[in-house]
Parts: C-alpha cells; structure tokens; sequence
C-alpha cells in the first residue's frame, strides 16, 4: 500500500514514473501455436494474453507462430483488428494450439471507446459512431475534423473555407445551443482537449474516433456533454517486434473553379457606359471616351494572378513495439501546405511518444507525450473589399506588378479611383504568422486491487501558446493609412486535470455488472497581451520591433482561471446478454456559477438484445436486432468565465486631460449572479439490425433534444448604462433522425464494402426573453443583419427582403413599391411590398417587408463510400452531400456592382437595357449601387451538393523480395480530394461559413476556395 | 474489501483544495465590491464618466460629433441632408448619445453609492470626489433632459437584470436630481482653469446658469407642448454666471486676446484660460479626435489629405447680416475647399456650399486621423458674459451696465486688430431696449458659437425656433418636401428598444 501512496502522490506531480519491471512467477508451462486464416495463411500480430493475467501477453510471429507461458486451467484469448477474438482453454500442459481465426464480419463485435470505459458494440445502449483510422488517413486535411467529414451519421463538419489551417468544426445532430458554444467536447486518451479545428494533432497517430451521440453516452461528462462528445483514442503501442513506419506524400492543389471575368474590351466598354450613363464626373472623360483602343490591349484576369498551382508534402515516421513488460509507440510528421492564394501556406510539425509499462503484477502505468508547432501564414481573402472580391473585380486592363497610379500616369489619365492596390501586392506584402506552439503530457496510473476491481489515478496537463503576428507596409491597403500596422498577440493555455475512477466488472450466473465511479478536478488559465505599433519610417523589422513604429496601440492583456470539479458514475447491467441497462450520474460543480455552482446530469438507457431470444433462432438470417431507448440530461458550460460579475475596466476610448492619457475605470459589464448551466434533455431511441452474419447492418437513430436556460444576451433598457445582460432565457428543439447501412457486398478474393449515412435535423426556437420574439444576428460592415432568431422558427434562418425581379418599364415602375432609402428606376431591382406598420402592404419597402427568405442549415446530409480490394489493390471513394442548405451569396450583390475602376463577372454583359428585360442582371449604373446593401433572396442561392471527397488508389506490393531488404511492406497510392463537385451554387464553393456557427450558417463572403488536391504517396513499414 | 476502503481513502486523499478550484477569483477587472477605496480611485472613476461621452469603442467620437450635427441644423448653420434628416424615425445619433449619457450616469451612480457608503468625517477626500460625481450627473441629466424631454428616475447604481421604468416629467428630474446635485456640489470643487477636462468649481457654476437659463426660457415638451419657462430663474441664472464672472476677477479666467487663439489652442492641446469646461483629446491610440475631419471645408473623404467632409454649411441670408470683417467670420467660414497639401482652392460663388472651418484650420498634414488632438469646448468664459448679460437683462427688465460690459467685451475680441480702438468694426452696444439688447443677445451668440451645439437649443428656449426656421428662404423648398415645419423638429426621437422594453409613448411627433 505504501507503494500505491507513492505513486498518487507521483501522479499528482504529473511525474513520469520510471517504469519497474517484474516478471510473473508460477508453475506453469509453456504453450505454443500457430495461427492461420480461413484460408490457411499465418496470420501475425495477433495478440494473445492469458485471462486475467494483465501483464502476460505476447504476439504471433510472421509465420503466425507465438509461444506463451500458462497454466493448467486458464483461458487464452486470441485477438487482431481484422479477426473475430477467439478464447480457447487450456486443458493440458505442453499444449500445441494450431488455431484457424476467423475474419470477422461484424462491428457489432467491435470494441468501442466509451466515456471512462470501453465496451463491445452489441453492449451498447447509446448511441455512438466510430470512425476508423483507415478511413481517417484518406485526407489529406490538415485538421482530423476534415477527415470525420461523411464518414459518420449525425455528425457535420463545416468549415470556414478553404484556407490551408482554417478553421474546422465539427456540430453533433445539430448542438445544442444558441449563443454558447456548439462544439462537442473533445476527449484524447482519456484527457479533454483544447478541441477546436485539432489541427495540432498529426492524423497518422490515431486509431479511431468515437462521437457520442445521446444522453446514455454523454451524460457521464454532464456539463460539457450537450453538444456530443468525440473520442479521440490515438495509437499505443504493442507487444511485439519493433516496426517503424514511413508515410509521405507529395500532393498538387488546384483552384477547383475559375468565374469568367470581363477583359479590357469589355472593361473599357463597361467604364465608358457608366461615366456616360448618366455622366459621372468622378471617371476621367479622356480615359473611357476613346474606349475602342483598348481592343489591342492585353487583359489581366486576377484569378490567374493571386491563385496558384500548390504544392504539398508531409512526412509521417511512426514506430511501435514492446514486450510483455513495456511498449512503446510514437511518431515525427511535418506538413507543409502552400495555399493556392499567393503567400498563403501551413506548416506543422508534430511528435508524440507514448509508453505503457508494467510496473508490477498490479500496476501499469501509461503516459503520453505530444508536442506540436503549427503556422498559418498569409493574408486572409475574406471581406466585403476582400481579396477574393478583388480577383473577380480588378481592373483586367492593367497588368499586375505595377501601381495602378504610376500606370494611369504613365499612359497620360489622371489618377484616381479607390482600386490602387495591386491585389497581388495584398497577398505578398503583408506578413501575417499566426504560430501555436502545443504539449500534453498525459499519464495515468492503472491498478488492479482485486478481479475485476481496478482504479485509474490520471494526471495531464495541455499547454498552447498562439502567437499571432502580423505587419502591413505602407504599400499595402491595410497599411497605407496608418503607415505600417504591426500587431502582436500572445494567448497563453494551461489545463490541468487530476481524475481517478474506480472501475469494476464481475459476471454472477446470467448476470453481469460493470461500473465505473470516479472524482475529476480540472483547471484552466488562459492568458492575452495584445500590442501592436503604427506609423513605421523604418520597415525592415516589422513586428518583430514594435518600438520600430512611432504610434503604439493601447496593449491589453487579461488572465482568466476557471475550475470544474466532478463526481461521475456508471452502472450497466445486463441479463442473460439479451437485457440491458446503463445508469449515468455526473455532478459537476463549475467556478463560473456562484449560486447554481452544482450541476446533476442523469441519464438512464435499456437495450433488447432481440437476435438472443430463442424465437428469433427461427430467422437465421437476421443475426442481430437490437432494441435501444435512452433519456437523460446533460449540460454546457460553455459561458465565459467572469459572466456573473459586474465587472469594472477601463474606458474603451481613452481619456484625456490636457495633452496627457489618464486612465478612467467604468462599469463594463453587468453581472448576473443568477447564471446557471443550459441544460439538454435528449431522448434516442435506436434499432441495430443485421443481415447475413452482419454483412448487411443498419443502425437507425431517432433523437429529440429541448435545451433550456439558453444563456443569451438579454436586451437591457440602455438607460441601465449597459445594452444587455447575460440571463438563461432560451429553449430550443432539436429534432432528428439518422441512418447508417454498412454493407460487405463481396468477401473473397475481391472484397466490396459500401457504407452509407444519412443524418436529418432540424432546431426550433422555442422561448427567448420575456417580450422578446426574436433577435439579429450576422451582420457585415455594409449589410444590415443577415439571419434572425425567432421563436418558432429553425435556427440558421437568413432574413432580408423578398426579391422580386427588375423593374422592366415605366408601368411596372409605377406600380413598385417605393423603397425607404433608394430611389427604384426602371432597371433597376424590386422587392415585394409584404407588410407595413399596419400589418398591411403600405407601398414602402422598409423593416416591415423583411421576412425569412432561407436556410443555411441542411435538410439531410451524409456520406456514401465504397471501399473495394483485390489482392494487393485497394480503390476507395468517398462521397459527401447536403441538400436544402442555402447559401447567401454576399457577392453575388457585391459583384454586379457598377463601380468605376471596377471589372466584373463577364455576366455582367447580360445585363438590363430596355431591348434585354429580363428578372436577374440589373442595369450598369453607377448611382445606382447602394443598392447592395440589402440582404434579399437575390443572394440566397441554393447551396445543396454532391461531392467526390476522396478517391483513392493504392497498391500494396508484397513480396518475398521485400522480405530481403528488411522491409515488410510498402504500400504507393494516389489520393483525389474534391474532384468532382455537383451543385448550382454559382459561387466558388458551396462548402462556406464565414461566421462559422450553426445559427449564422452559409454565409458566402468571399471565402478562400476549397481546391482540388491530388496526392501521391509512399507507405513503407520496416 | 479493505483494498475498496484503501482506495476511497486515496481518492479522498488526493483530492486538496477543491472549494478553491471551483471558486472564481477576477484577475483583470476590478468590481464593485473592491472600487473605489482611495481618492486616487474615486479620480479614475470620475474621470471615465466624462470619457463616456466619446462612445463605446472605435469611432466612437462619430456619436458626439452625430449629435453635434443634430443640433446644427438651425438658422445658421445647416447639414447636408437637410430637415429630411429629422422626420425619419430614427437617425442612429439619438441612439447613441441616449446610450452614451446614460452609461456616464450609471458610472457616477455608482461612484456616488460607493463614496456615500464611506465616513466622509474619516476619509476627507470623499466630499469632493461626491461633488464632482453628482456635477458629472448633473451635467448628463440636463443634456439628456432638453434633448429628449421626460426621462426614467435613476439614481442608483444598475443590478437590475430587466427593467421596467416609467418616464418622470423633465420639472421632477430638475427639481429632484439636477438642482440638488449641482447646489451640493457649488462650492466643493477646486478653482481650476487648465486643463478643463474635468467639473471644476467654475464649470459647475457655469452649468448651474446653463441649466437655470433652460428652466427659464421656453421649452417643447415630451407631449407636444411649448412651455413657458418660470421667470424667477433670470435671477439664478444671472448670479450663477456672475460666480463665474467673479472668478474672472480674481484671475482664473480669462478671454483669450484673440478669437482664433481659443481654437487654435483647442486644436493643438495647448492651455487656455478661457475655456471653462470640454471633452479633449490627444494624440495616441483611441485617443484621438475625429471633429476636424467631419466638420471641416471639402476636401475629400481622406483625413490624410487636411480636408474634412464639409457636412455642415453656413446659411447664406444669415451669412449676409455678418460683418465679414469680423474675426470669428475669417476664423469659422471657409469659404474656399482643401485639397492635398493645404492648398486652399476658393469656391464659386455659390454660398451654400460655405463650409465651417472652426475647427479645421489646425490639422496635421499627414498621418492617421487618431494624431488628431482637437478638443470639443462646452463652455467658454465668453458663454458666462453673454449669459451673465442675457439673464441681467431678463432680471431686471432690461439691460444694466454691468450686462452691457460683458456682451461688449466679447465684441471687443472679435474686433480686427486694426479697429480695437476706432471701434467702427462691432461698436460697443449702447442705449439698447430691453428687446433691442435681447436681439443683441441672439446675434452675439449665433456667430460666437457657431460650431459648439448651441444654436438649435437657444432658438427653442427663445420660444423662436418654428418661426425662424420657416422664414428662412433657404429652407422653403427643403420644409416643403418633408410637410412642412415637423414636430420631430424639437425633441428627438427616444430609442426603439427602450421604448418597447419600457412601453413608453415616444416625444410627440413620432
């Protein structure tokens, strides 16, 4: 016992403990063997253990042989990924055990990584997919969460665009949230994660993916589990020989989708028309009156100039091997991503060694080391004036390089317009880095106190650093006014978690119990310094020397903490394998709340294990049916910390006596002691059918969630001195189904296997504050709020005005509605007068005619993939779809635009003239183009697609040949990600968020294009 | 068992200073509970009061410079979009300058609950620091009170979650909270001239003549109503001011020898004694000032290039009735536009497009708008004068010597160099009626003040604003595309959310 003290207080001190070895003693005799597959060939790298005997355990050789030492009486189990486990029996000494596995067919054999726990499939009574490591190397994504993408039912991934390490998010059946945070919690090995994109983990490091889905799964995290939970379990190292594995790949990327811009005929054409019609005195009249010379003139398409051919390549060694005493396992990669946009690249370099190691007959000890450095470079596209916009915009008659005014000088025109920036210089100039540096050292203590009674003491500790840096020359737009804008920022995490569970599992006759009970304390800080200078004579240095710059930014800097201390537990019972019931409990007690700091999340799930019962014997083929209803609560925590004081800081602007800044302290922000956890009570009820031995299997989900106590800013009478303040006022509800078929159509020589999944959810808004039916939310510099939360309708509702053609004559001028900002002409575009103050049409367009005008949620979503071998050939495809999202296409209003020193979408030739009515392309007037202003279903386009994701080709060259240079295996393949898209969104890509938020969604702001990437790659295993 | 004992023992064991982990403690904001506890505090609280005023965070002076530009839309001075401008239900301005005085009445209701809390006979700072506080309050109700009429009654620091306020009639909120706080706080502030950023013993003066000059005069009411001032508070007004005007005196306040001084010294952050109370400025990130900018004479959008926006333009019929040989017309109407590098190109002579340069002739030719120092003046020791002569002359029926001494010495600096002495340029006033000097009074402080927010305000006290308004021809067309003189001329428009949160009836007109 003294031994075990040690060791907690070792733990708590997150020390590694030097691993003790101890070899296990008995009279016993050795058993050997070989083990082959249904069609006689050794199989090696099973793992074969004796029951009970933790630490005794060895693996088959190559020519499937193993020996292990056991005893008179004991059982052997026999286990490998790809086979069903066998136990045999020993029933005399000196046994040779020639052993046939089969190849198993089933998941439902598989085990899966549950919270605090593992457990067979067919066990289960929540819902929960997995995701295999075979499938998550397919991407070649920067972010796992890429990876997840099709791959599992109820789970969507969004990204904000394209952007090499741009930001991913993953959103399980929907959230559960309106205004905090949708994002799942994510848990690595055991340890919860900062989350986010997970960019810093290397994706060859894992082994599988779990996402818990309902209440039965989740509510063992309790406060942090409304939003799903993904498990993350990364690779661990085996008893065996030691094997070190490479896996690079070279990859080119590609801009999946150019739109046909003017060139300088149509240019000078456009320009001409608009400084004449009507005379517009702010273009020069020598410049656009002899438009016809420009016809010799070459043309610059933009898109050709800021986007680029990208290379790609990664490097990935990674080693695995052990004995009965100690394992190992780890791995090195960097990526290096250069995006299509200029100067635009993401580089990474990771490494993580991970060991477990038998200390004694009773103790093992397992402990994880990962270090990550990551960094984005480059100039976002995004932007109402983004770049993106520029590459469809510039002007085509002049040449990239150059000053637009040197060139205007140069050719006699007077200078002037607002498009003097080269584009290209935007994406060169500007130095942005945006750096995280990350570690995690995670170790735990296993202990086995008596059968089946074991406690896990665990420490671990995450730490992020993220710098981001960024200097803008005077010659770039940024730059120009402050001249030179240097920026630093520095955000400093440090978690730290203690948790230890008491596990314990026992078989009584018909009965089995498996629990688990366990106290978690966990701490995070988060520190910020922002600094920044301007005005800089000297450019050289850039940010690495603010002091270079002559205007220094007021720094800022925070430090928040927040603490979660938990008590959790778990009971599943089952009877007789065919009845089972699983209890969840989790009180979590939270630092943010000093009222309702405690939290108690039950969840409750029985499952009917139909294909045991004797009837069923009758029907052969259908091998399993399943029957599971699960209900429970769970929470999110996931408002900022601080939320319910009434805080006092300094004035935002800065104030000022005489010539001198003095620091004035005011209230800031209205605390609300009251603040409490939002709760979400789901309920599933779920069907696991198979056909066949399980060739054919569906999984089938149906889940109701109502989340209450939303936290949302609740309007506050601004004669409070505050605009708002933080209640637990909202209700929504989740409703939705989900469908997974997975399918071995071929299992010999040739080997089919098709996976579909098909996820449908729909959030309702059920309650907000008290005289209060909804709210705005997404809005842009120049665009009034684009989407509305509203009490009775879907969450991702986009709302403007409802579009109604172009004014086509003097008589449909008359008979439109005038509009409260914007004189209407013929040609020009008309919305519908829908309502007024009255509640009746009023002849005005104003607020009163802005109604829901789209959606930019899915209505269904999922992935269809086959996978198909033949002896060392394996092909796979994976496609992704979703249907019924909108997209609001902010640029298709932005583009038409008829600005002077503008170009534009060759579209814009089809445009409105008395001779060519039409209802979509208004007319070229430069007074007329505040127009854009307004949201309207003009800019909702439909959003749905179908998607090639992945196509994949691989050889996997076996043979004896590799055997004499040492190697065991090498396997080539070649990689198409996004290759084919089908869609009628007329943007670059439909797969777009600017906001990145479940209740803002599809926002279409000039994200960077999502390119085609081919990848060609070597896998070689020593 | 007794290994399952041994266990729950560790987990007990090694589980320390849980109550700590889930207890909040603030590392980078200070709270109620902790602030203010010195003098030195109670300072960094009074002083945020008044920054409120330059608005929540980026362009945050946009909102002072917006509510200024309400104001200038009267019989001298005119905006570009005209009286449009104030017939549409809402026009952003009124929203923030609500938000904005309300934020600073909250920041000093919270300052006064916590000094009131404290031993003033142990802590000797704390009456002061009151004083300021309940100036600082003052000042904002009053502002709030002839911009928006009736107003919600508060006068404590803000815990409510939701809020449900009745709006009490503007006479309560003077007689309950403006007059008390500025009659505590008369008498308990330093005597301070330079810098003026603060409620010295002066300015609460200063506001005291102010506010009783408002309570005497005409006002529009919340219901539509033009109200007759209660003449008792000439009087107020005219000692008030005289407090002021003794200060004078005794050497604290002076005029600056020239009217371009005071603004020059204005717009380059150099002490004047002549300004009594402002909002200011200096160079430095969110420190900087944007009035030049939107107010100066056309010269692009580009602050870069030393030209402003030109929004506001002079009336030319008014213009007319100015002598031009006046030093405050050379200082404040720019009758030319700048362009890049200060070359100043004379317009046509199509007056409407006369701008106003008051503070737009001092501005660094290049760099970032935030260089810009320029402060906005409140009151101006020629402010007491002419409200110390305007207020005598009320008083006692007509105007006295002492009234005639004050409206001439302002005159007097506004003469040309040249003409201080022959006195032919603004001659001293003399043999004045009572209304001849009232009218005196008008015109004195319409050139005086151009650009400091006054002049709207003054027309409604006077119980002249419609008729002036309408008789200029200059608006004829402009009146008449909006239906005629409009009722949302006078009071502005309360916002929308406050207004549905509370149920409230907004000001009459809308």
């Amino acid at each position: 016992m003294k031994q075990i003290r040690l060791l907690l207080f070792l733990s708590l001190l997150l020390c590694v403990s030097a691993a003790g070895y101890t070899q296990a003693q008995g009279t016993e005799a050795t058993v050997r063997g070989m083990i082959s597959d249904e069609e006689g060939n050794p199989v090696s790298g099973v793992n074969i253990s004796v029951k009970n005997l933790q630490n005794r355990q060895t693996v088959s050789d190559e020519a499937g042989k193993f020996s292990i030492v056991a005893s008179r009486g004991s059982t052997l189990v026999f286990s490998h990924v790809s086979f069903t486990t066998k136990e045999l029996r020993i029933t005399g000494t000196g046994d040779v055990v020639n052993l046939r596995l089969e190849r198993s067919r089933s998941s439902m054999d598989e085990v899966v990584v549950v919270g605090y726990g593992s457990m067979k499939r067919k066990d289960l009574t929540g819902s929960v997919a997995t995701v295999k490591a075979k499938d998550i190397v397919k991407s070649t994504d920067a972010s796992l969460n890429t990876a997840l993408q099709g791959r599992a039912a109820g789970v969507s991934v969004v990204s904000t665009e394209g952007m090499p390490g741009a930001a991913v998010s993953i959103y399980v059946r929907a959230g559960s949230s309106i205004t905090a945070s949708n994002d799942p919690l994510y848990i690595i090995d055991g340890f919860p994660s900062l989350g986010g994109s997970n960019l810093n983990l290397n994706i060859n490091d894992i082994e599988s993916v779990e996402i818990l889905k309902d209440a039965s799964a989740t509510a063992i995290y309790g406060a942090r589990g409304a939003n799903g939970v993904i498990i993350i379990t990364t690779k661990s190292g085996k008893t065996g020989k030691f094997s070190v594995e490479y896996d690079g790949y070279y990859a080119i990327q590609q801009l999946g989708r150019k739109l046909p811009v003017m060139n300088s005929l149509q240019y000078a054409e456009f320009q001409h028309y608009i400084s004449a019609n009507p005379r517009n005195s702010s273009i020069g009249d020598s410049l656009w009156y002899n438009w016809p010379t420009y016809k010799d003139s070459s043309s610059t398409n933009w898109q050709n100039e800021l986007y680029r051919l990208a290379g790609m390549h990664s490097h990935n060694i990674s080693f695995t091997g052990g004995n009965a005493d100690i394992k190992v396992a780890g791995s090195v990669s960097a990526l290096n991503q250069d995006g299509i946009a200029l100067a635009t690249s993401f580089d990474r370099y990771t490494a993580r060694l991970n060991t477990i190691a038998n200390i004694n007959k009773f103790i093992t000890n397992s402990t994880t080391i990962s270090l990550s450095y990551q960094q984005r470079n480059g100039e976002s596209l995004t932007g109402e004036g983004g770049l993106a916009y520029s590459a469809v915009r510039g002007s085509p008659y002049r040449p990239a390089g150059i000053n637009l005014n040197d060139y205007l000088i140069s050719h006699g025109i007077p200078p002037g317009g607002n498009d003097g920036v080269d584009p290209t210089v935007d994406l060169l100039e500007p130095d942005v880095k945006d750096i995280e540096y990350f570690g995690a050292l995670n170790t735990s203590f296993n202990i086995r106190l008596a059968e089946g009674l074991n406690l896990k003491i665990a420490g671990g500790m995450n730490y992020s650093n993220s710098l981001y840096n960024s200097f803008y020359g005077v010659n770039t737009s940024q730059g120009a006014l402050a001249l030179g804008d240097a920026t630093k920022n520095n955000y400093l995490y440090v978690g730290l978690l203690n948790e230890n569970t008491l596990s314990y599992s026992k078989t009584f006759g018909l009965s089995k119990i498996d629990a688990v009970v366990g106290y978690s304390l966990q701490r995070s800080t988060n520190t910020f310094t922002y600094t920044g200078s301007r005005n800089f004579a000297i450019e050289a240095l850039g940010y690495n020397n603010l002091a270079m710059g002559s205007l220094f930014s007021a720094p800022e800097s925070g430090k928040s903490v927040e603490g979660l201390e938990s008590y959790f537990g778990r009971v599943q019972y089952a009877f007789s394998d065919r009845y089972i019931i699983t209890g969840t409990m989790r009180a979590d007690g939270s630092s943010k709340f000093p009222i309702h700091k405690w939290g108690y999340f039950p969840s409750g799930g029985i499952a009917w294990k139909v294909n045991d019962e004797k009837f069923m014997k009758q029907i052969p083929s259908v091998s399993t049916l399943k029957f599971r209803v699960t209900y429970g609560l769970t929470g999110n925590e996931s408002v900022s910390p601080y939320s319910t004081y009434t805080s006092y800081g300094p004035t935002p602007r800065r104030s000022v006596q005489g010539d001198a800044v003095v620091v004035g302290v005011m209230p800031t922000r209205l605390g609300s002691t009251e603040l409490k956890w939002e709760t979400t009570i789901q309920t599933n009820v779920g069907i696991d059918l198979g056909i066949l031995k399980d060739r054919i299997l569906i999984t089938a989900d149906a889940y109701h969630k109502k989340s209450k106590d939303l936290l949302l800013n609740a309007p506050l009478s601004t004669y409070s001195g505050f605009n708002s303040v933080t209640r637990n006022i909202g209700d929504i509800e989740v409703r939705g189904m989900e469908l997974a078929l997975n399918t071995i159509n071929l299992n010999g020589r040739f080997r089919w296997s098709t996976n579909f999944n098909i996820s449908f959810n729909k959030s309702k808004v059920l309650r907000l504050n008290e005289n209060q039916d909804h709210f705005y939310i997404g809005v842009l510099p120049s665009f009034s709020s684009m989407y509305i939360v509203k009490v009775g309708e879907n969450l991702g509702s986009m709302f403007g005005y409802v579009y109604d053609g172009l004014i086509n004559n003097q008589e449909e001028l008359a008979a439109a509605p005038i509009h409260d900002a914007i004189p209407v002409k013929v040609g020009t575009r008309k919305y519908k007068d829908i309502s007024g103050p009255d509640g009746k049409p009023d002849g005005v367009v104003d607020a009163n005619d802005r109604m829901l005008i789209g959606n930019g949620n899915p209505k269904f979503f999922g992935g269809f993939s086959n996978d198909f071998s033949f002896k060392g050939f394996e092909f796979s495809f994976l496609f992704t779809y979703s249907y019924g999202n909108d997209v609001l296409n902010a640029y298709k209003s932005l583009f038409p635009a008829a600005t002077p020193f503008h170009g534009g979408p060759v579209t814009m030739f089809n445009r409105w003239t008395p001779e060519n009515p039409q209802i979509n392309n208004q007319r070229w007037d430069a007074q007329y183009n505040a127009e854009y202003e307004n949201v309207s279903s003009y800019m909702v386009e439909d959003g749905s697609y179908l998607r090639l994701k992945n196509i994949q080709l691989a050889y996997n060259v076996n043979t004896d040949w590799l055997k004499k240079i040492h190697v065991q295996r090498i396997r080539v393949y070649a990689t198409a990600q996004n290759l084919l898209t089908f869609t009628r969104y007329t943007g670059y890509d439909p797969e777009v968020s600017y906001f990145n938020s479940l209740i803002t969604p599809g926002t279409d702001l000039g994200g960077y294009p999502r390119s085609k990437v081919y990848t060609f790659g070597l896998n070689v295993t020593f | 068992m007794k290994k399952i004992i041994w266990a729950i023992f560790c987990i007990l064991l090694i589980s320390p200073g849980c109550k700590k982990v889930i207890t909040e403690v603030p590392y980078s904001f200070l709270t109620p509970q902790n602030f203010p506890t010195s003098a030195d505090e109670a300072d960094a609280a009074l002083i945020a009061c008044y920054t409120t005023l330059k608005g929540p965070d980026g362009y945050g002076t946009w909102e002072y410079v917006g509510g200024l530009w309400m104001n200038a839309q009267n019989d001298v001075t005119f905006t570009f979009s005209g009286w449009a401008g104030f017939t549409s239900p809402t026009h952003g301005f009124e929203e923030d300058w609500w938000a904005d005085f309300w934020r600073g009445i909250n920041a000093a209701n919270n300052l006064i609950a916590a000094l009131e809390m404290r031993d003033a006979t142990k802590d000797t700072w704390v009456i002061e620091k009151l004083a300021e506080a309940r100036a600082i309050r003052a000042y904002f109700y009053h502002d709030l009170a002839t911009l928006y009429g009736d107003l919600p009654f508060r006068t404590k620091p803000t815990t409510e979650i939701a809020l449900k306020l009745p709006r009490t009639p503007v006479q309560v909120i003077y007689d309950s909270i403006i007059i008390p706080d500025l009659e505590f706080a008369d008498g308990k502030l330093p005597v301070r001239a330079s810098p003026a950023a603060r409620i010295s013993a002066g300015a609460v003066k200063c506001i005291k003549a102010d506010v009783y000059m408002k309570l005497a005069g005409w006002r529009r009411s919340s219901q539509g109503e033009m109200v007759p001032g209660d003449p008792k508070y000439w009087a107020l007004a005219r000692d008030a001011a005289a407090g002021v005007l003794k200060m004078e005196d005794d050497g604290v306040y002076a005029l600056d020898p020239e009217y371009s001084g005071v603004f020059t010294k204005l717009s380059t952050d150099q002490p004047t004694n002549e300004v009594i109370f402002d909002l200011e400025f200096t160079k430095g990130s969110r420190a900087g000032s944007l009035f030049p900018y939107m107010y100066g004479a056309e010269g692009g959008a580009d602050p870069d290039k030393g030209g402003g926006q030109n929004s506001l333009r002079v009336i030319p019929e008014w213009l007319r009735t100015q002598d031009n040989r006046d030093e405050r017309f050379k200082w404040n109407i720019a009758d030319y536009a700048i362009y890049e590098g200060w070359e100043r190109t004379p317009l046509p002579g199509d007056t409407t497009s006369w701008g106003i340069a008051t503070f737009q002739k001092i501005y660094p030719s290049k760099g970032y708008w935030q260089t810009n120092v320029t402060n906005f003046p409140f009151y101006r020791l020629s402010e007491a004068k002419l409200m110390y002569a305007e207020a005598a002359n009320e008083a006692n029926g007509g105007p006295t010597p002492e009234a005639y001494k004050q409206i001439n010495e302002v005159r007097y600096r506004a003469r040309p160099a040249a003409h201080k002495t022959d006195g032919t340029i603004l001659p001293d006033l003399a043999g004045l009626n009572q209304q001849q000097f009232r009218e005196a009074i008008m015109n004195e402080r319409s050139m005086e003040f151009i650009m400091e927010g006054k002049r709207r305000l003054d027309l409604i006290r006077w119980g002249i604003f419609k008729q002036k308004i309408e008789s200029l021809k200059l608006f004829e067309a402009d009146l008449a595309s909006v239906g005629g003189f409009n009722e949302r001329f006078y009071l502005w428009s309360l916002p929308v959310g406050d207004m549905t949160q509370n149920e409230w009836q907004n000001n009459a007109g809308f």
